[in-house]
């Protein structure tokens, strides 16, 4: 009997042994922005997964967002990627190129599926989806307008204000240290307190204007080059104009040091300003409490309404020798209940069409005091990320980081004023032209 | 006495100098040819290198936008960091040499800022030199000037972090001191029985005899300053529009985040060949303005 | 003649300008006590109205410096140990012995000296790619072992130098090896100068940034000035708790330096006016 009964324990023992000798081991990476707490959460999330499920196990490397672009290219030219990551997006389809990511086409059913917006092809292959929907809106300090009288900027897109409309507004809303606008005899444009606006010269979010302009930085199937055309050379000059001419936005000096979003909206900083659908949860709710009433308003626009839509891919490596699992977990990281507080936290926007469908289900994640008041925000946020949205060229563009930085290699002189847009676009044109050639997708 | 050679002492002297002859080959020999392959290729790092033969160095030479800017910007801050350095380290060690109070405390202070980690004294200075709340622009607006945008103005980007490094070189404040010391009071003593005073003292004893030191300190200061990497990586990224675009900076951008290995090993070997003729220069220069005391 | 006047013109100068030299450092820890809001303030004030003592706590929890640190030194004290050990073998063969060749591989390795560090980053990193070494601390830790350095080697060698050689014959009449000689006896006599290039062997390698950078990817096995350049670029800077750390970060060098002053000093003017 006590044979039996030790036998009895040995095998379940084995057994148990090998089931958790069964469990697959797989690594994601991601990043985080400044510090390691921010890891927690994204822990948390891997939590999950490992507990909702007994036949994988993940493992997070969790690397400083500065750090990023190095780490990945260390690992990869060791060999040693991890099986699942969070890409940075403007090398994501160079990986691609690369052949080191893996080919998630087909992985969803249709009715799954994420937004083909958010989607990162190569060659007709899709390598990874966003694993959130952001796009580019314009943020407003409402008490600052209330103060001045003035109407809010525009939440739909067809009301979207011309570039001209923009300024005006900005100017009232400009004031130097004795309260005068730039409109007043005596503005002194050296020692402005408040800043009309913003408009985020971010190297890949300025070129939003020029898309409106009808020129960009290539077309959709990136096969033309439209950083040179004169649309976009309007564009870019009137961005700097703002600063330069218009006086109601800070230099790209000074924005560089102005604090965080809400923040500089909270203390009149600046009234308007530009940035990404995540400054409400990652920024803007920190100072709801101190009294801060702001408002998301659409782009303004020069030829058409539109804005920029992008987000991080979760992506599997090629070299992954457990695809298959890898490939699970990155289906299961883009279901949006499994990141359901970044959601109504304000730093994601869902990725599949199904939370677009209708009214109650866009109130089930953009209905809460996080968010702005929901009309608002489906009008100006929504509606706009579902019409009137196109795709920051990595999304199809192999080596845009390479592209970006060299566009961007002397712009500061052109925000600062010691050269014309046209002058300086004129001088990087070839090299850009060949960059471009160089890597286009074929 | 000379040593005896002997069987067992030249094992001997191979044996300990194994580990520094395994380091000068596989730290330095090899490495250098494999920057030259490198260099040969279009080396992602993502795929199997393709040899382009001069490809990377035509691209350098004739159409690419970094290269020169960072050329002028490395000159630039080196030039600056190294000369200013020495008027700085050799008036302050001067000035300490002279009777002061405390001076072993004060030597300490002047010295402090080398033992800093570069990270650091850049994040402290780039507080200072912040536009709208930094100390220095503050001072400016009590003396009734404007303020300065420093790191994010062409004109003061790169002196600015010129000025920042030279806090940092307390070692050449603590050597010149120490040369001063150095001088034979003998020396002095006998032009100021000649009648001199202190600036002909200064000019031929002082100086003459304390070139050697200072032109080693010259040439190990260019060769490290011109690989300045830390405040371009912690502060600047190369902006405004690459006036900060320094070399190492470069390289470790376009090999390790561009995935351009290939590019980035061109660029290594180029300013390799550049400071080897830096070098050769001032070595060769020294014999004109150098003084030694045997002469 | 001599005066024994302390020079005050010149006193003044130097004390004003020190001030100014430590001015940075006042600010560093001032802003450590600080609240954001008051960092902001402008005109700047001098010191907080209250200084805030949790802002360590704090900092401490979102950057362990504590464990960058740890790792730092996990990198640097081995190396140190590498450093002197290689260092002092090849300045013994240097100094005492003679053989094949000696002209030759002296100048290469004080030729060396000159060579730039940062030109062969590359195909150093490549092959310990393909040693499958390229992730961790080894890369970092193993050329202190090998030659430690060409100045550290010439350092050495000079100050072996200036030690007669009567110490060594007799020992070797007692029977002794070179390995005894060296470490037994020459060893004891040229601690200052171990002491001085391991000091600056530390500092090195808790400045070190590059290395890092390309070598370690695991954010829990950050330097800690590669954690601190991390620390800094995040959005929207919290720069009470950048200043703490900073402040944290530059605690260890300064105190090794204050413990270990005479051996700094000695140690530059060594290496500086060997010309």
């Amino acid at each position: 009997m006590k044979k039996f009964v030790f036998l009895c324990a040995v095998m379940m023992l084995a057994l148990a042994a090998a089931a958790y000798a069964g469990k697959i081991e797989i690594t994601y990476m991601a990043w985080y922005n400044t510090t390691e707490s921010e890891a927690a959460d994204i822990q948390k999330q891997l939590d999950k997964f490992n507990t909702s499920q007994d036949k994988i196990h993940v493992t997070l490397i969790a690397v400083s967002r500065a750090d990023y672009e190095t780490k990945l290219n260390t690992m990869a030219a060791a060999k040693q990627l991890p099986d699942t990551c969070i890409m940075a997006e403007p090398m994501t389809i160079r990986y691609a190129a690369a052949g080191i990511l893996a080919d998630l086409t087909g992985m969803y059913r249709p009715e799954e599926e994420p937004l083909k917006s958010l989607a990162f092809t190569y060659k007709g292959k899709t390598v990874g989806y966003s694993c959130a929907d952001e796009v580019l809106l314009l943020y407003y300090n409402k008490k600052m307008f209330d103060d001045a009288k003035i109407a809010y900027p525009p939440a739909s897109a067809d009301k979207a204000w011309t570039w001209k409309q923009y300024v005006d507004v900005a100017k009232k809303l400009t004031k130097d240290q004795n309260g005068k606008t730039p409109n007043d005899a005596g503005f002194d444009k050296n020692n402005i307190v408040t800043y009309g606006t913003d408009f985020n010269r971010l190297s890949w979010m300025w070129p939003v204007l020029a898309v409106s302009n009808g020129g960009g930085v290539m077309s959709p199937d990136g096969q033309k080059l439209l950083i040179g055309t004169p649309e976009s050379i309007e564009a870019i000059q009137a961005i700097a104009d703002l600063y330069l001419k218009d006086h109601v936005a800070p230099s790209v000096g000074d924005r560089g040091n102005m604090p965080s979003l809400d923040v500089s909206l909270l203390t009149g900083k600046v009234a308007m300003a530009t940035s990404g659908q995540w400054e409400i949860g990652v920024s803007l709710k920190n100072s709801l409490k101190d009294g801060l009433v702001y408002g998301v308003a659409v782009l303004p626009k020069m030829k058409k309404a539109v804005t920029y839509n992008t987000g991080g891919p979760t992506v599997a490596f090629a070299s992954s020798k457990h695809l298959a699992e890898a490939k699970t977990f990155v289906k299961w990281y883009s279901d949006e209940s499994n990141g359901w507080d970044l959601i109504t936290g304000g730093i994601w926007m869902p990725v599949s069409a199904k939370w677009y469908a209708n009214e109650t289900v866009m109130r089930k994640w953009a209905d809460n005091p996080v968010h702005p008041p929901f009309a608002e925000y489906k009008t100006a946020v929504i509606d706009y990320a579902m019409k009137n949205a196109v795709q920051v060229p990595w999304y199809y563009f192999p080596s845009y980081d390479k592209l970006d930085t060299l566009i961007n290699s002397g712009i500061t002189d052109v925000w600062n004023g010691d050269k014309t847009a046209k002058d300086y676009m004129a001088s990087i044109m070839p090299q850009v032209q060949k960059m471009f050639d160089e890597n286009r997708p074929r | 006495m000379k040593a005896r050679r002997s069987r067992s002492s030249t094992l001997t002297a191979y044996f300990f100098l194994t580990p520094a002859l395994l380091g000068l080959l596989f730290l330095t020999i090899l490495p250098m040819f494999g920057v030259v392959l490198i260099s040969l290729t279009n080396w992602s790092g993502l795929e199997n290198p393709q040899f382009i033969g001069l490809g990377n160095f035509k691209e350098i030479f004739t159409e690419d936008l970094y290269f020169l800017r960072s050329v002028v910007a490395t000159l630039y801050f080196a030039l600056g960091a190294v000369v200013s350095g020495i008027i700085y380290s050799f008036t302050v060690a001067l000035m300490l040499n002279q009777r002061v109070l405390a001076r072993g405390f004060w030597r300490s202070v002047y010295f402090i800022p080398y033992v800093v980690p570069s990270v650091g004294t850049a994040i402290v200075w780039s507080w200072l030199y912040e536009s709208n709340f930094g100390v220095f622009n503050y001072v400016l607006h009590l003396l009734g000037a404007n303020k300065v945008q420093w790191l994010q103005s062409g004109v003061t980007a790169v002196p600015s972090i010129v000025i920042m490094v030279v806090w940092g070189m307390g070692s050449m404040i603590v050597i010149f001191l120490a040369g001063l010391q150095n001088v034979p009071r003998a020396y002095l003593e006998a032009v100021e029985i000649d009648g001199g005073n202190a600036w002909h003292k200064f000019r031929h004893i002082t100086i003459p005899l304390m070139t050697p030191v200072i032109f080693y300190n010259f040439l190990m200061s260019m060769i490290s300053n011109l690989q300045v990497f830390v405040p371009a990586y912690a502060l600047t990224r190369g902006e405004p529009g690459g006036r900060t675009l320094f070399m190492v900076f470069l390289m470790y951008r376009e090999g390790f985040i561009h995935n351009s290995f290939g590019y980035a090993s061109a660029l290594s070997l180029i300013f390799f060949v550049f400071i080897a003729a830096l070098t050769v220069v001032i070595f060769a220069t020294s014999r004109r303005w150098m003084f030694y005391e045997g002469e | 003649m001599k005066r024994e006047r302390t020079n005050v013109v010149v006193t003044v100068i130097i004390a004003l300008v020190g001030l100014a030299v430590l001015f940075p450092f006042f600010w560093m820890v001032r802003s450590s006590f600080m609240s954001n809001i008051e960092i902001h303030r402008y005109p700047p004030i001098l010191l907080p109205t209250t200084w805030r003592l949790e802002n360590y706590p704090y900092t401490l929890s979102v950057f362990p410096s504590l464990r960058y640190m740890l790792n730092t030194l996990t990198i640097a004290l081995p190396s140190v140990v590498g450093v002197l050990l290689t260092a002092t073998l090849a300045a013994y063969a240097f100094a005492r012995l003679d053989f094949p060749l000696k002209r030759l591989t002296f100048i290469l390795v004080i030729g060396s000296m000159l060579m730039p560090g940062a030109v062969t980053i590359i195909p150093i990193f490549i092959a310990w790619s393909a040693l499958g070494l390229s992730n961790g601390y080894t890369a970092l830790i193993v050329p202190a072992f090998l030659g430690g350095g060409a100045v550290n080697i010439f350092l050495c060698r000079q100050f072996l130098m200036t030690i007669p050689r009567d110490l060594d014959e007799a020992a070797i009449i007692d029977g002794a090896g070179h390995v005894r000689v060296l470490f037994q006896i020459l060893a004891p006599l040229i601690t200052p100068v171990l002491i001085s290039i391991g000091l600056f062997t530390f500092i090195l390698y808790w400045n070190d940034l590059l290395g890092p950078l390309i070598y370690i990817s695991r954010n829990e096995q950050n330097t800690i000035s590669q954690a601190l350049a991390n620390f800094r670029s995040g959005f929207g800077t919290d720069w009470k708790s950048i200043m703490a750390a900073c402040t944290m970060a530059i605690a260890p060098p300064v105190t090794l330096y204050f413990v270990g002053q005479k051996y700094f000093i000695e140690g530059i003017v060594l290496s500086g006016l060997k010309a």
